[in-house]
């Protein structure tokens, strides 16, 4: 008679041929040769299946930590790897990600205070110079107002030094008056939100140049080239214009023929728009000087001014992500330069 | 002066040199006779609804225009502006805002909450001119120079 063990070892054989080491034959009492078989081939299928439980883990741990490095790449930094106790090279990489990624989340941490702290200090030092420029005015309008009634009331009873200086007085006034103005759109800047829209070029410069002979006289030739269009906010840029030429025709004033030209060229950094006059120019020593609030390069008896002009252009072109630089030589004349991001 | 004679400008201003300018703007054009002067936020909303010191008034008498200042002690001028324009029987007092500069953010406010015009301090005759004929009170509040 066909002994019924060996189909069951037979059946468990064939089972573990496909993969399956669940199956496990009963030993009998016998304790024969065929029991023998048995009893191996129950503890082959336990060790079997113990070492496909482990591939698998592996597996499930290999994907969770390739789901980790494709979050890496998106910069997502949030998640940790699993890291388990077996303590093997898989356990090894995936302590490694989270050591990296700690270390990026605490700098990208740091990074955002900073940021912050920044930002507030900013704000903070803005509304201090809105409200101390405000202030401020209080106290001049008084000077100048008191000066113009001894100007209108009293002019006749002063005698010549008298109203010398009660004219240095209230030119005084009035210039710390512009001083103020110029401070508080220079801070006005960093406050308003850009309107970026498609600015012809010449259209803008050609209206700064009306703009500017309807109040002022010069004798500077002008040449506009043609520049296109660029995306900005057309305020802040004909605030950028304005200023640059107006400077150009202030400091080619005492050229015998003041020749101005304004139009683009390609540099390293892109397209790159031009103000370049022939006038007084200055040393290119105290360039770093030349953007900075209240900095003049330039005595105010040979050229007057209240070195904000430049940094309120510095300031339009940093927020449009450009960049402005600029080249002169004393008595050349000076070429300014900006990009528009 | 008097608050019971009518008043026709009513100039709300806490600093003495900014209203002593602007009062001497106004009289040097003529037109002082009909103006109070009064110093602070506080004062001005119990003229305008005739509380306090000024309950003898009656709402009724409004003044033809009110310059008003905005950076005042206790109530500012933003809060004047919108009492007296919540309040159906004053809202329609011309209001022009006093300012420091063409650039005070506050001018959009006052927009908002119903003023006028505005005049940047120190009062220039012609930004008063401007302001007075813009509301249309020209021939009341301006007398006319001796011929």
């Amino acid at each position: 008679m066909k002994d019924k063990r060996i189909e069951g070892i037979l059946n468990q054989i064939l089972k573990f041929i496909a993969s399956d080491y669940e199956e496990r034959g009963k030993v009998s009492t016998k304790g024969d040769e065929i029991d023998a078989i048995i009893a191996g081939l129950n503890s082959l299928g336990e060790e079997l299946h113990a070492q496909t439980e482990i591939q698998r883990g592996d597996d499930e741990r290999k994907k969770a930590l390739i789901e980790i490095l494709l979050k890496f790449t998106v910069l997502d930094f949030s998640e940790s790897a699993p890291v388990s106790e077996k303590g093997d090279e898989l356990d090894a990489i995936g302590a490694g990600l989270n050591a990296m990624a700690d270390e990026i989340n605490h700098y990208r941490e740091q990074h955002e205070k900073k940021a912050s702290q920044l930002q507030a200090t900013n704000k903070e030092l803005e509304s201090f110079t809105y409200s101390v420029s405000h202030d401020l005015r209080a106290p001049l309008r008084a000077v100048h107002g008191y000066s113009q009634i001894l100007l209108e009331d009293y002019y006749s009873e002063l005698d010549k030094e008298g109203q010398r200086i009660l004219a240095q007085i209230m030119q005084n006034a009035k210039k710390m008056g512009t001083l103020i103005d110029n401070l508080l759109s220079y801070t006005r800047i960093g406050k308003t939100d850009l309107q970026k829209t498609l600015v012809p070029l010449n259209e803008l410069v050609v209206s700064v140049i009306k703009e500017f002979e309807q109040v002022h006289h010069h004798d500077a030739e002008i040449i506009v080239l043609p520049m296109g269009e660029v995306k900005a906010d057309y305020m802040m840029l004909s605030l950028v214009f304005q200023n640059l030429i107006s400077n150009a025709i202030k400091y080619s004033s005492k050229e015998e023929k003041p020749i101005i030209e304004i139009g683009h060229t390609d540099t390293k950094k892109g397209k790159a728009f031009f103000v370049k006059d022939n006038g007084a120019g200055f040393d290119m020593a105290y360039y770093d000087k030349l953007f900075g609030v209240f900095q003049r390069l330039h005595r105010d008896e040979d050229f007057e001014g209240t070195g904000v002009g430049l940094a309120i252009v510095q300031r339009i072109i940093l927020r449009h992500s450009g960049e402005i630089w600029a080249k002169s030589e004393p008595g050349k004349g000076t070429e300014f330069y900006f990009t528009i991001g | 002066m008097s608050a019971s004679k009518e008043v026709e400008i009513l100039l709300i201003e806490d600093n003495m040199n900014d209203a002593e300018l602007t009062i001497r703007a106004l009289k040097k054009n003529n037109i002082i006779n009909t103006l109070l002067h009064l110093r602070d936020g506080v004062e001005a909303l119990d003229y305008i609804f005739c509380e306090g010191e000024y309950s003898d008034r009656e709402v009724k008498q409004i003044p033809k225009v009110i310059l008003l200042d905005l950076k005042m002690p206790k109530v500012d001028g933003i809060e004047v502006l919108r009492k007296i324009k919540a309040d159906s029987r004053t809202q329609k007092i011309p209001i022009v805002i006093l300012t420091s500069s063409r650039e005070d953010p506050d001018i959009k406010k006052c927009y908002n909450l119903g003023a006028n015009s505005y005049i940047v301090k120190p009062v220039e005759f012609k930004d008063f001119l401007k302001a007075v004929s813009d509301l249309g009170l020209y021939w009341l509040i301006l007398n006319q120079p001796p011929v």
